[in-house]
C-alpha cells in the first residue's frame, strides 16, 4: 500500500477527515463492540486438501451393491479398519453422528458436536460438488482457491486474489489474520494487471502485537531510537518512489503507525474472553496454536471493525495432506475447528448474536482427496470435485446439502453477489 | 508491486528452452569490485560470515572467475570467508553436522562451549542431533564455511525440504544435510546424483512415509506423496504437457519404486534391498525404469528426470528465483534456461558460481526481499566479534517469533518463509522495528557483568580504514557490511542520521535543535546551509573506540550500538538489491 492508496482507503473507511485519525479519538472509549451492519466472510483455507469424506461419511449399508457399502469397503485403511463389514459398521454407529435430510443419511465425525449443532440448526451449507483447480498439485490448487478461479494457471501467480478484489469493489478492508497474508487477500493493481499490491489489506498476524514502540519523555536509548526512525519513516513516506522495491516496507511502516496506537487502544479496554484463551494453553487448548492465534484475532478484528472496515478476514490451517495416518492425523484438526470448546464454537460462545450473526464462513481446501484408500493409511489427491462447507448463522439455509455442479468461480459469486 | 513473472513453473509454453539461446554474460574486471563482491556476500553468504575488509578488496582485484571460486565453495572450512586459528583437525572431527553436534555436546578438552549450553546441540537421552542448534552454530562460529550452510540450509529446508516435526529424528535430518552437502562438494557427483541420494535418504522416507510402500499380491500398497513431489519438488516436472500420463502412469509407478525400504527407528540407516520391491520394468517419464531396488532405481530415474524437458526449464528458474531474485523476467529466464541445460554435466556449484558473476545478478532489477533467518543472520555475522558472544546474542525465540522455524519450514515440504511472505508481513518488520527501539539493548548493550563480557568494536573496524573511528567512515562502514550496497541507498537522510547516532548518542532531531515531533521535511531542512555546517562536524567527529579513556570507549561502543540499531530498521534492510 503506498501513501496514496493509504489516504484513499483512510477516505473510503471514514477513518481520516485529515492526516489524523478523528475516529482513534472519538471511539477509543468505547468498550462496546462496534456495530456491524454487513456481512463478513471468512475465507478458511485448510491448506493440503482436507478430506470431507472422512468428516461427513455416507450412512454404512450392508448390501455389498449399495454405495454405503462401498464406501466403507474403500475407505476402510483410513479408519485404520480390518476388510471385515462388521468393523466398518461399528465405526458408522460409534465414531458419527448420524444427520436425517432428505438426502441418503450421512455422518458427522462425533466429536465435531459444534458442526452438528449447526446443521441441525439449519445453518450449514454442504457443497459437494465444487470444481475447482484442474490439477492435483497443492500450488496450482490453492492458487485457484486463493484466485477463485478455475481456470487460473500457476504463470497467474501475482494476479489480485479474490478477496483482495472484494475489498477494492467493495471499497471495505480485507483483514488477513495469518502470518503473512495470503494470496486471496492481494488486491489489483491498477496500473498492472499482471501484479497486485497491498491497498485494500490489513495485515493484522497478531492484533494485540500491532504498535510500533514510541518515543517517551526519558532520555534513553529507548526513545532516542523511536524518535529517529519515526521521523526517517515519516521523511521516506515522501521521499520513496512509489514503484521502489523498498516502498512495501515504507507503506507497512505506514500503516502500523496510523493503525498500532488506535488499535491497542480499544483492545485494551477489551479483554481476551476465557474461552478463547483457553484455546491457547491448558487441556481445552487447540493442537494448531496458530489458529488459536487466528481465531482470537478474528475476535478482536470484530472488536475493531469501525477501525478496520472489514468486508473479509482471511485464515488458514494447515496440514490436511493426509497421505499417511490420515486418522490421526486430521481428526483433531476437524475436532479443533469444530468440536464443543474448540475454535469457531468458543469464538460464538465469546460475541454477541448481533456481531456473530454477520459471519459467513467459507471453509475448504485446494482439492479432494482419493476415494480409495492408500497403503498408508491415507489417502491420496484427487481431481474430483471436492466439497466445502458454508456457515452462517444469521440465515437459514434451505438447501443443507448442496450437491449441483458448481464452479469455485460461482460459489464466491452466491457470497460476494 | 513491480510486476513479476511466475518463477517455478509453466513458463514452457511462454519460453521455450532454446540450446541456441544466450546463457549469462559474465561481468567485466572493471565492474567487478568490491561492491560487487558484497553483492555475492549478501545473497548466498549471510553477508559474508567474517571476511575483513581488506579481503573483500583483495577478492574485488582478482578476476571474477578467480574470485568466485574463493568465496564461493563447500570446503568445510573457507578461510577466506570465516578465518580462524581454531584447531580443526583430526580428532575433534568437526566435518560435518553430525560431527560437530556430537563434538560441541562432548566433554572434550577443546570443546569451546560452556558445559550448561553443551546440551542444547544433542538429545543425551537418545543421541539424537538438534539441528538447529548446530547448523546456527556453524553458521556463525569462525573457521566454517556460510556459503556451505546456506546451501545446504536452501536444500534441506527448501528444495528439498524435510521437517523435524513429520517425525525426521535429528540424526536422520543431520545425515541428510551432511550427505547432501557431501555430494554437491564432490565434483564427480553430478547434480542429479545429489538428488537421488537425497531422494533415497531416511529422512525423506520418513517425511513422506513411504518405507512403509510394499508392492504384494500384485498390488502396489503405498501412498503417492513422494512419488508425485519427487518429480515436482525435486526436479520441477508438473506433467503438464500429459498431465493424464504424468498423473496415472509416472507418479503411480514412480510409487512403484519406492517399496522395499526399510528403516530402523530413528536411525538416519536406510536399506534399499527390503522385501516386497517391485520387479520388473516400470514405465516413467516415457522410459523403461529397472533396477533390483528403490536406490537403483531412483538413481536411473534422476539420470532421466535432470534431463526432462519441463525440469530443464523449470528446476534451473526454481534455483536462482529461491536463492536470489525475485523479479525475474522472460528475458532473465531465457539466459538461466540455457545456461542450465548447456551445463554437462549439472553441477549446482559451477552454474551459482557462473551467476554470481553475471551480469543478469548484479542487474539493477534484481531483488530479493529477505527472509527473517536471512536478515537476522545477516546481523548475527556483524554483532557476533568472536565465538564466546555467539549464545550472547542468539535467542532461541529470534525466528521463532517471526514465522522462522528452523528444519520446521512453515510448509512442511514445500519449504520455509519465502520471501514474498517475509515482505508482506507486517509482523516481521514490526519485529524487527521493535527490536531496534523498546529492546534496543540487544543491540546497544556493552558490558555484562555476570557474563565477564564487554563489546569491543574495535576489534571488527579497522582504524586504518575509518581514518581512525572517524564517524562518517564507521558508519558508511557499518552501512556496508549491514547493507552492502556500495552506499548507493545511503543518501543524506540516512547519513544524517548515524552520524548523528554515532558522533552524539542522540537523535537527528534533537542534534538539529528541531521541536516538532516529526518532519517529513527534513530533506529540505539537511539542505540548508546552517544544517550542512553541523552535519559536517558531526561527521569529521571520531569516535573514542581504541580511548584510554574507558568512559570514552564505553561511549563509542554504546554508539556503534545505536547505529546498528537505527540501519537494521530502515527498509533496505528487508532487501538484497542488485548493481
Amino acid at each position: 500500500m503506498n501513501r496514496r492508496q493509504f489516504l484513499q482507503l483512510s477516505a473510503l473507511t471514514g477513518l481520516a477527515s485529515s492526516s489524523k485519525f478523528l475516529w482513534a479519538e472519538n471511539q477509543v472509549k468505547s468498550a462496546k463492540f462496534p456495530q456491524i451492519n454487513r456481512p463478513i466472510i471468512v475465507n478458511l483455507m485448510l491448506a493440503g486438501g482436507p478430506d470431507f469424506l472422512h468428516l461427513m461419511p455416507p450412512a454404512f449399508d450392508a448390501k455389498p451393491d449399495s454405495l454405503g457399502f462401498k464406501h466403507w469397503q474403500a475407505r476402510a485403511g483410513v479408519h485404520n479398519l480390518t476388510d471385515k463389514p462388521a468393523s466398518w459398521q461399528q465405526r458408522w454407529q460409534q465414531d458419527y453422528v448420524h444427520m436425517q435430510t432428505n438426502t441418503p443419511t450421512f455422518g458427522i465425525l462425533k466429536q465435531c458436536d459444534w458442526l452438528i449443532e449447526m446443521f441441525n440448526q439449519g445453518n450449514v451449507t454442504i457443497y459437494t460438488n465444487v470444481t475447482a483447480g484442474k490439477t492435483r498439485n497443492h500450488h496450482h490448487c490453492q492458487l485457484v482457491m486463493e484466485l477463485g478461479d478455475s481456470e487460473a494457471g500457476l504463470q497467474a501467480i501475482n494476479q489480485a486474489g479474490w478477496g483482495g478484489k472484494y475489498a477494492v469493489r467493495t471499497k471495505t478492508n480485507i483483514v488477513s489474520l495469518t502470518q503473512s497474508p495470503r494470496k486471496i487477500c492481494h488486491c489489483p493493481d491498477p496500473n498492472n494487471p499482471a501484479g497486485y499490491t497491498q491497498s485494500h489489506v490489513i495485515p493484522a498476524a497478531n492484533t494485540r502485537e500491532m504498535v510500533l514502540y514510541e518515543a517517551t519523555k526519558k532520555k534513553n536509548s529507548h526513545s532516542i531510537l523511536a524518535r529517529s526512525l519515526k521521523n526517517y519513516y515519516a521523511a521516506k513516506q515522501v521521499q520513496m518512489p512509489v514503484d521502489s522495491i523498498y516502498r512495501k516496507i515504507v507503506d507497512t511502516e505506514s500503516v502500523l503507525r496510523q493503525l498500532g496506537q488506535p488499535i491497542t487502544q480499544r483492545l485494551a479496554e477489551i479483554p481476551v474472553p476465557t474461552a478463547l484463551q483457553a484455546l491457547m494453553k491448558g487441556n481445552k487448548a487447540l493442537k494448531s496454536k496458530k489458529f488459536a492465534l487466528q481465531t482470537r484475532n478474528l475476535y478482536d478484528a470484530l472488536a475493531c471493525q469501525d477501525i478496520f472496515n472489514m468486508s473479509m478476514a482471511s485464515m488458514d490451517y494447515v496440514g490436511w495432506d493426509s497421505h499417511k495416518n490420515q486418522k490421526e492425523n486430521i481428526e483433531p484438526k476437524f475436532q479443533d475447528l469444530f468440536g464443543k470448546e474448540k475454535a469457531l464454537d468458543s469464538l460464538y460462545t465469546s460475541l454477541d448474536v448481533d456481531v456473530s450473526k454477520n459471519l459467513v464462513w467459507l471453509i475448504g481446501g485446494e482439492f479432494a482427496r482419493t476415494f480409495k484408500a492408500n497403503g498408508a493409511q491415507g489417502s491420496d489427491h484427487a481431481k474430483t470435485a471436492q466439497t466445502m462447507l458454508v456457515i452462517n448463522t444469521g440465515k437459514q439455509t434451505k438447501n443443507p446439502i448442496n450437491d449441483a455442479p458448481i464452479t469455485i468461480n460461482n460459489l464466491i459469486k452466491t457470497l460476494t453477489g | 508491486m513491480k510486476a513479476q513473472v511466475f518463477l517455478s513453473g509453466l513458463l514452457l509454453s511462454l519460453v521455450s528452452v532454446s540450446a541456441s539461446a544466450a546463457g549469462w554474460q559474465t561481468i567485466s574486471d572493471a565492474d567487478w569490485d568490491s561492491a560487487a563482491v558484497r553483492r555475492v556476500l549478501q545473497t548466498f553468504a549471510f553477508g559474508g560470515g567474517h571476511i575483513s575488509e581488506a579481503e573483500i578488496q583483495h577478492q574485488a582485484d582478482l578476476a571474477p572467475d578467480i574470485a568466485i571460486k574463493n568465496l564461493l565453495n563447500f570446503a568445510v572450512h573457507n578461510p577466506i570467508l570465516s578465518p580462524s586459528k581454531k584447531n580443526f583437525s583430526y580428532p575433534l572431527n568437526q566435518e560435518n553436522l553430525m560431527t560437530l553436534g556430537q563434538f560441541l555436546a562432548s566433554n572434550h578438552p577443546q570443546n569451546p562451549i560452556a558445559v550448561k549450553n553443551r546440551k542444547k546441540f544433542l538429545n543425551y537421552k537418545n543421541g539424537q542431533l538438534n539441528p538447529a542448534w548446530t547448523w546456527l552454530y556453524s553458521t556463525l562460529a569462525r573457521g566454517y564455511n556460510p556459503f556451505r550452510q546456506k546451501i545446504g540450509f536452501w536444500e534441506t529446508n527448501y528444495h528439498l525440504a524435510v521437517n523435524v516435526k513429520a517425525g525426521v529424528s535429528g540424526n536422520q535430518l543431520g545425515t541428510y544435510y551432511d550427505n547432501i552437502l557431501t555430494s554437491l562438494a564432490d565434483p564427480a557427483q553430478p547434480y542429479q546424483f545429489t538428488l537421488a541420494q537425497a531422494a533415497g535418504s531416511a529422512a525423506i522416507a520418513v517425511q513422506y512415509g513411504h518405507h512403509k510402500n510394499v508392492f504384494k499380491n500384485g498390488k502396489c500398497e503405498c501412498n503417492e506423496d513422494f512419488a508425485r513431489e519427487y518429480h515436482q519438488l525435486f526436479f520441477g516436472i508438473l506433467g503438464d504437457n500429459d498431465s493424464e500420463y504424468h498423473e496415472n502412469i509416472s507418479i503411480k509407478n514412480t510409487a512403484n519404486v519406492l517399496t522395499g525400504i526399510k528403516i530402523s527407528g530413528k536411525s538416519a540407516a536406510i536399506n534399499h534391498t527390503g522385501a516386497h520391491h517391485y520387479q520388473g520394468e516400470l514405465d516413467i517419464l516415457h522410459q523403461k525404469n529397472l533396477g533390483n531396488n528403490s536406490g537403483q532405481r531412483l538413481q536411473l530415474l534422476s539420470d532421466l528426470a535432470i534431463e526432462h524437458a519441463e525440469s530443464l526449464a523449470n528446476l534451473p528458474v526454481k534455483i536462482i528465483q529461491q536463492l536470489a531474485d525475485d523479479n525475474l523476467t522472460p528475458d532473465k529466464i531465457v539466459a538461466i534456461r540455457a545456461e542450465w541445460e548447456q551445463m554437462q554435466p549439472k553441477n549446482l556449484l559451477n552454474f551459482l558460481q557462473k551467476y554470481a558473476i553475471s551480469s543478469q545478478f548484479h542487474s539493477a532489477s534484481r531483488y530479493k526481499y529477505t527472509t527473517a533467518l536471512e536478515r537476522h543472520l545477516r546481523l548475527l555475522n556483524q554483532l557476533v566479534l568472536n565465538d564466546s558472544e555467539i549464545f550472547y546474542y542468539l535467542r532461541p525465540n529470534l525466528f521463532n517469533h517471526e514465522g522462522m522455524k528452523l528444519f520446521r519450514p512453515a510448509h512442511n515440504v514445500f519449504g520455509g518463509q519465502t520471501s514474498e511472505e517475509a515482505s508482506n508481513s507486517s509482523l516481521i518488520f514490526l519485529s524487527q522495528y521493535n527490536l531496534s527501539t523498546a529492546d534496543n539493548q540487544y543491540f546497544t548493550r556493552i558490558e555484562n557483568a555476570k557474563w565477564n563480557w564487554k563489546k569491543d568494536w574495535s576489534q571488527s573496524i579497522p582504524s586504518g580504514l575509518t581514518y581512525e573511528y572517524q564517524v562518517d567512515k564507521v558508519g558508511e562502514l557499518l552501512w556496508q557490511r549491514l547493507i552492502g550496497d556500495n552506499l548507493k541507498n545511503y543518501g543524506v537522510l540516512e547519513r544524517a542520521h548515524v552520524n548523528s547516532l554515532l558522533a552524539q548518542g542522540l537523535d537527528l532531531m534533537q542534534v538539529l535543535k528541531l521541536q516538532t515531533e516529526t518532519n517529513s521535511d527534513i530533506a529540505q531542512i539537511l539542505l540548508q546551509e546552517a544544517s550542512k555546517q553541523q552535519l559536517q562536524q558531526l561527521s569529521a567527529t571520531k569516535l573514542g573506540l581504541n580511548s584510554a579513556n574507558v568512559k570514552h570507549k564505553k561511549q563509542a561502543n554504546w554508539r556503534i550500538g545505536l547505529a546498528i540499531s537505527f540501519i537494521s530498521a530502515t527498509p533496505y534492510m528487508f532487501v538484497n538489491a542488485g548493481g
